[in-house]
């Protein structure tokens, strides 16, 4: 790190001042990086034309604060009813209201959503809802206390991204088969599960701010969140972007008189795919220069056209892939016979046994890796290890580098960070280069399997 | 309204014993959807290799074809896999 203060000289046996965190310091004072603009975002920018917010119902009914009420509440009603009639209806599952509509539509519905509109369920789920109007105390008015500890989600963790989900995916896949909860198995079961979402949702919305259960521990956002990214809905995006770099407020972020600061933290001013929208619209309500459209694109955009690819999205790509094989292998004599041995052998309880499912899901993923591994060997030249900051620093960051204005004993002074990122994220080696781009090429595979 | 919604009674409408499609036609269907979506990689790989890959290739077409490759070959994998699914039901 290079301090430069302007100003009187500082005595040669002074120690300079500490930061009492640099390189956060660095980052938030930091001028906005005008440069490379146009080459970082404009493939991903949609066209002006497709701003669906320019009509003028449709800005209406989204500056409304019941907007995502009013979307979410027969949902809400729906899986109120899937846990009363589960547990007291008819335990026939073909002819109970609860597995009926969990597994037959609901499951149907939302895998067309989310290739044809993103994170469209994610705007209107009852799970992710029900805990925010407990965590907001309110079901639709802006409000500025709200209910909980409000804690960050520890870095450590969230570094990691939509792999959470996938874990909580993989979970939740394993009770489902354990259980024959969508065999379909007894209809309470159905209950319970929704029952248990519902109360992990509420639980983690009470720990934590915002919606770090829906972008981080949702077992469906990894699922969403990558499949979806085929879908049509591009996501509420800045419409200038140069009102966005001189905003003095980031009412988006932070929260204005309007609207909630984003609670999938995302800023629209960088968003450069559908992954954390959640088509919420607070940022629309929360923008004080009206900056901000609900944008549609191309199917695939999200898949073929980010700059910044993640490779938590890769990984979870993986992940997933994975686990649709399992689903597949599953249903084999081969299968049967090794998941009985298994039992037998680690005394772990009926089908599936965990440590072939989890096995299985693990190796299938690692060997696709392997495969790109190998082309990224044969393919691809250099031997990179640099680290690129762009996604964990946001839309003006310059790889590898930070840099700012900050105060140090009251003086202003030029802060400089040469930094190397080294987040899981964000950093870049030879097998990623190959690695990380072709698994957003699977995403239709994964998606149609 | 119990009957309706599975409290105490059932559900006798004919649509519970309608079947769309016989076993065959749904492994058909299985694996023309997983070709639809194997249809939309390799578009989606093309564009990606042209765009991502290609920077930093030893060889531009070589890159393309192992990323294509790799795909095709999961592709290949899960349509062979509803396949012999059927076979073991």
């Amino acid at each position: 790190m290079t301090i430069v203060a302007p100003g009187k000289e500082r005595p040669a046996d002074e120690l300079p001042p500490a930061l009492a965190k640099p390189i956060q310091v660095a980052v938030h004072l930091r001028p906005p990086h005008r440069e490379g603009l146009g080459e970082r975002f404009e493939a991903t920018d949609p066209a002006p034309g497709a701003d669906l917010a320019r009509h003028p119902l449709v800005a209406r009914a989204l500056r409304n604060r019941k907007f995502q009420f009013l979307m979410i509440m027969p949902n809400q009603i729906i899986f109120w009813a899937v846990i009363f009639f589960g547990v007291l209806g008819t335990v026939i599952p073909g002819f109970n209201f609860a597995t009926a509509i969990t597994w037959y539509i609901w499951f149907c519905l939302v895998f067309v959503l989310m290739v044809v509109v993103g994170r469209g369920w994610c705007a209107m789920c009852p799970f992710g809802g029900f805990a925010e109007w407990l965590q907001r105390r309110t079901f639709w008015q802006r409000t500025q206390k709200a209910l909980g500890l409000g804690r960050k989600l520890p870095e450590p963790i969230a570094r990691y991204g939509l792999l959470l989900s996938v874990g909580t995916f993989v979970l939740l896949t394993w009770i489902e088969e354990r259980f024959n909860i969508a065999g379909p198995g007894t209809p309470a079961d159905t209950s319970y599960m929704v029952i248990g979402i519902v109360a992990s949702a509420v639980l983690v919305f009470l720990v934590f701010e915002r919606r770090t259960f829906c972008r981080y521990l949702c077992p469906l956002s990894a699922l969403i969140g990558s499949v979806g990214a085929m879908g049509s809905a591009a996501g509420f995006r800045t419409r200038d972007r140069e009102v966005c770099l001189s905003c003095q407020t980031k009412d988006c972020m932070r929260g204005g008189t309007e609207g909630f600061g984003c609670p999938w933290y995302t800023w629209p001013g960088s968003a450069d795919s559908n992954l954390t929208c959640g088509l919420c619209s607070e940022c629309y309500k929360a923008c004080p220069s009206d900056n901000i459209g609900l944008f549609a694109q191309k199917p695939l955009t999200s898949v073929v056209a980010p700059r910044r690819r993640r490779a938590d999205v890769a990984w979870a790509v993986m992940g997933l892939w994975g686990l649709v094989v399992f689903q597949q292998v599953n249903s084999t004599n081969g299968y049967a016979a090794a998941d009985a041995w298994l039992n037998r052998v680690t005394h772990l309880g009926p089908y599936p046994n965990p440590v072939g499912y989890v096995g299985i899901i693990i190796v299938v993923a690692l060997a696709t890796a392997a495969l790109a591994r190998l082309g990224s060997r044969l393919m691809v030249s250099g031997t990179s290890e640099s680290g690129t900051s762009e996604g964990s620093l946001g839309s003006g960051a310059v790889p590898g580098e930070a840099q700012g204005v900050g105060t140090i004993d009251g003086r202003i002074a030029t802060v400089a960070i040469q930094s190397r990122s080294r987040s899981f994220v964000d950093r870049t080696s030879r097998f990623r280069s190959f690695f990380v781009p072709v698994a957003y090429g699977l995403i239709p595979v994964v998606g149609a399997d | 309204m119990g009957g309706w919604f599975g409290v105490g009674g059932g559900t006798h409408s004919s649509l519970y014993h309608a079947q769309i499609l016989g076993d065959a036609q749904i492994v058909v269907a299985q694996v023309v959807v997983v070709a639809l979506g194997l249809a939309a990689s390799l578009w989606a790989t093309w564009k990606i290799s042209r765009r991502d890959l290609e920077l930093r290739a030893t060889s531009a077409i070589g890159v393309r074809v192992a990323a294509l490759s790799l795909v095709v070959a999961c592709g290949a994998v899960a349509g062979y896999l509803y396949v012999i699914m059927h076979a073991a039901s």
